[in-house]
């Protein structure tokens, strides 16, 4: 099955040169094939990850690299459903790339195993949809900060007047922004929801909330920053560069806690040894 | 068969001329009428913009000497005298015709080179043309080819890609900054002929709500009035700018009328939304530091006029793209044309062979009465294969030989070398 994962990252790799081809030489057919080879990667991290779910009977987040793979499916699909529905082709410049790279570092994890106990639980319902809605919110939060990567480079073209060709296929600056902000607004509802749904699965677990667990504390730290983040931008004047910023030092945010809470300051359920 | 196109356009003709020479898409019926009866044409496809006027036709290669030049309808038509427009008539037949057809299409034969009207405006024509069944196989062929290369030349090319004038160039941006312009709000800081031109233009992209600041109200309401704006007068704390997404400023102020660190209080009271400064005022109303502050874009003439010209060199750069996807189609309609010219000797002696055939198997059957049902359909079959083998070599090879240009000369060669009849 690894073969799956491999091919998958080729098609990645090439959905992002099409894609770049298609930004510089405005060429359509480069941009019918990116979409295409997007698709098929996707496609190919789907099955692999399904295939999983059927060999092991369980929700496959097993070793950290399951997490990761589990991570840059669901990466790959906000991408591909922005790609659909915003026509934003030029996410995938950056999008594919960065999973194609989290598939590659996946392969260093294999070893880094889930304990026994933790596995049990694996097979709970509320486990099973607290970790998609999770993994999903961090998603949409990449999203939203490889967003602002395009707003700032096109803020700076505006600025320096000197435009690139590739800036040419970039949304407006205010349009960048609106979908920042509802990338945020996506991820937090998923970062609650994931929240509430891992409380009453602890509560069903074990009758206690986790309040000691590193995730759990980095998770709430996840959650007030995007919170203030929302809260400032309802008061108005958080635009343009300001959320471009917050959305990016938030993804920074996310790359520490997934790092730090499942390699250094690991427990019993969350982590991985 | 001659296909050919006769007009004249923005390089040959002046305005007025042009405009004495113009169609309205109401004439056409009319137009093709008289082209029809009077100039022996048996296909025809009108084309009149406000840049050219021109005729496509095909006619027969022998005409019964009655038919008129078309270079006289004009004259004709709109009874103008020939003289008026002789000089700046051209005239293309065959391949440079479709070249010059596709060049159209693609908006390389334009004023602007690149503009993106013009295809519609092919197509409209072409439409309106094929409504009074004055469209046959050559020029659908023809017209539906340079509807294609348009379409590829404006889709792989950036040749329309770019402003190429100050006034759309700053359109441009504004829209490079803003979704959409509808319910954006323009304020128009003095006005001057190029500032109208670019609120034209903004008015034209969907800005609805525009206002013009004087010193006076006298002078505010007189501006407004005649650009159909909301008067409004200056004031230091610029409240004016507030609640505006694009500033246009253009006074004759010899000093700067928007400061940074004011601009800087202004931007805190408008909680930092996006605004957008043209400065096209010599000298400049608006401190260049300005655009240092976040969340503000500022262009003077010069930025503007900068990329204006970039983007012409860019145009001027692609068009060598675009006339390479031209040529391919011109090669493409070419080689398709002169296979068309072959087609009928083809089948007139397609069509000898076959009687040829048939008459010698019905001799051969009649002085072979014993032969049974099987054997009589075997000899069919294989006098068949026996002609198609024979003449499919000297079929492909015309075609090909055709397709350089000569097929009316192989046409008529392979007339005399077999006899044969015309197709009629």
């Amino acid at each position: 099955m690894e073969y799956l994962l491999m091919l998958s990252v080729v098609a990645l790799i090439a959905s992002s040169v099409l894609t770049l081809v298609f930004m510089v030489r405005s060429s359509d057919g480069a941009k019918v094939w990116g979409r295409a080879l997007l698709g098929i990667g996707a496609g190919m991290l789907a099955v692999y990850f399904f295939l999983q779910f059927v060999y092991l009977g369980y929700f496959p987040l097993r070793t950290l690299k399951d997490s990761f793979v589990f991570l840059a499916l669901l990466l790959i699909i906000a991408n591909a459903l922005t790609i659909a529905f915003m026509r934003l082709d030029v996410l995938n410049l950056i999008v594919s790339p960065l999973v194609a790279a989290v598939l590659l570092v996946a392969f260093f994890f294999a070893n880094n195993t889930k304990s026994p106990d933790a596995l049990v639980y694996l097979r709970n319902y509320l486990a099973v949809l607290h970790i998609p809605i999770f993994i999903l919110g961090y998603a949409f939060f990449i999203v939203s900060a490889v967003l602002s990567i395009f707003y700032l480079i096109l803020d700076r073209e505006m600025k320096h007047k000197d435009f690139s060709r590739i800036s040419h296929h970039f949304p407006p600056l205010l349009r960048i922004d609106r979908y920042i902000n509802y990338f945020i607004w996506l991820g937090f509802i998923l970062l609650t929801l994931g929240i509430v749904t891992g409380a009453l699965f602890a509560w069903q677990a074990s009758y206690a909330f986790n309040y000691a667990d590193p995730k759990v504390i980095f998770v709430f730290f996840i959650w007030l920053y995007y919170f203030a983040y929302i809260h400032r931008r309802m008061r108005g004047g958080w635009v343009g560069k300001r959320t471009c910023y917050a959305a990016l030092a938030g993804c920074a945010l996310i790359f520490v806690a997934y790092f730090a809470t499942n390699l250094l300051f690991t427990s019993v359920i969350h982590g991985f040894r | 068969m001659i296909v050919s196109v006769t007009g004249l356009n923005h390089k040959t003709a002046s305005v007025e001329v042009r405009e004495r020479l113009a169609l309205s898409v109401d004439q056409v019926e009319r137009a093709l009428s008289r082209l029809f009866h009077a100039y022996a044409v048996s296909e025809a496809v009108l084309l009149s913009t406000c840049n050219r006027v021109e005729i496509y036709s095909v006619c027969p290669r022998e005409q019964d000497g009655k038919a008129q030049p078309i270079a006289d309808f004009f004259a004709d038509f709109f009874s103008v005298p020939k003289a008026l427009y002789e000089l700046s008539l051209y005239r293309y037949e065959g391949e440079k015709a479709a070249r010059h057809l596709f060049r159209v299409a693609s908006s390389l034969d334009s004023m602007v080179v690149g503009e993106p009207q013009i295809l519609g405006q092919v197509k409209e024509w072409f439409q309106a043309c094929v409504r009074h069944n004055a469209v046959g196989v050559v020029l659908n062929e023809m017209l539906q080819r340079a509807l294609r290369v348009g379409k590829k030349v404006r889709s792989e090319t950036s040749i329309g890609r770019s402003a190429v004038s100050v006034p759309y160039a700053a359109v441009e941006l504004a829209k490079k900054i803003f979704s959409s312009l509808e319910g954006k709000t323009v304020t128009l800081l003095g006005t001057g002929k190029m500032s109208e031109v670019t609120v034209k233009n903004l008015g034209n992209a969907g800005v609805r709500d525009i206002c013009v600041i004087s010193r006076t109200p006298e002078r505010a309401e007189a501006s407004a009035q005649h650009l159909g704006a909301k008067p409004l007068v200056f004031d230091p704390e610029y409240r004016f700018l507030r609640d505006t997404d694009i500033l246009i400023a253009s006074t004759s102020a010899p000093h700067f009328l928007i400061r940074k660190d004011a601009m800087q209080e202004l931007m805190l009271a408008r909680r930092h939304k996006l605004l957008f400064i043209v400065d096209i005022a010599v000298p400049r109303n608006v401190e260049p530091a300005v655009n240092d502050i976040e969340n503000v874009y500022l262009y003077n003439i010069d930025d503007l006029e900068h990329i204006v010209r970039r983007n012409r060199e860019e145009r001027s750069k692609e068009m060598q793209h675009a006339d390479e996807i031209v040529e391919a189609a011109v090669t493409g309609f070419a080689s398709w044309l002169a296979s068309l010219e072959i087609m009928p000797a083809l089948k007139v002696f397609r069509s000898f062979l076959e009687q040829m055939r048939a008459a010698e198997v019905e001799r051969l059957i009649a002085e072979n009465k014993h032969f049974d049902a099987a054997q009589r359909e075997k000899i069919e079959y294989f006098s068949r294969a026996l002609i198609n083998k024979i003449a499919h070599k000297p079929t492909e090879r015309l075609k090909k030989l055709a397709s350089s240009g000569e097929g009316y000369t192989y046409a008529e060669f392979l007339r005399e070398l077999f006899e044969l009849e015309s197709e009629d």
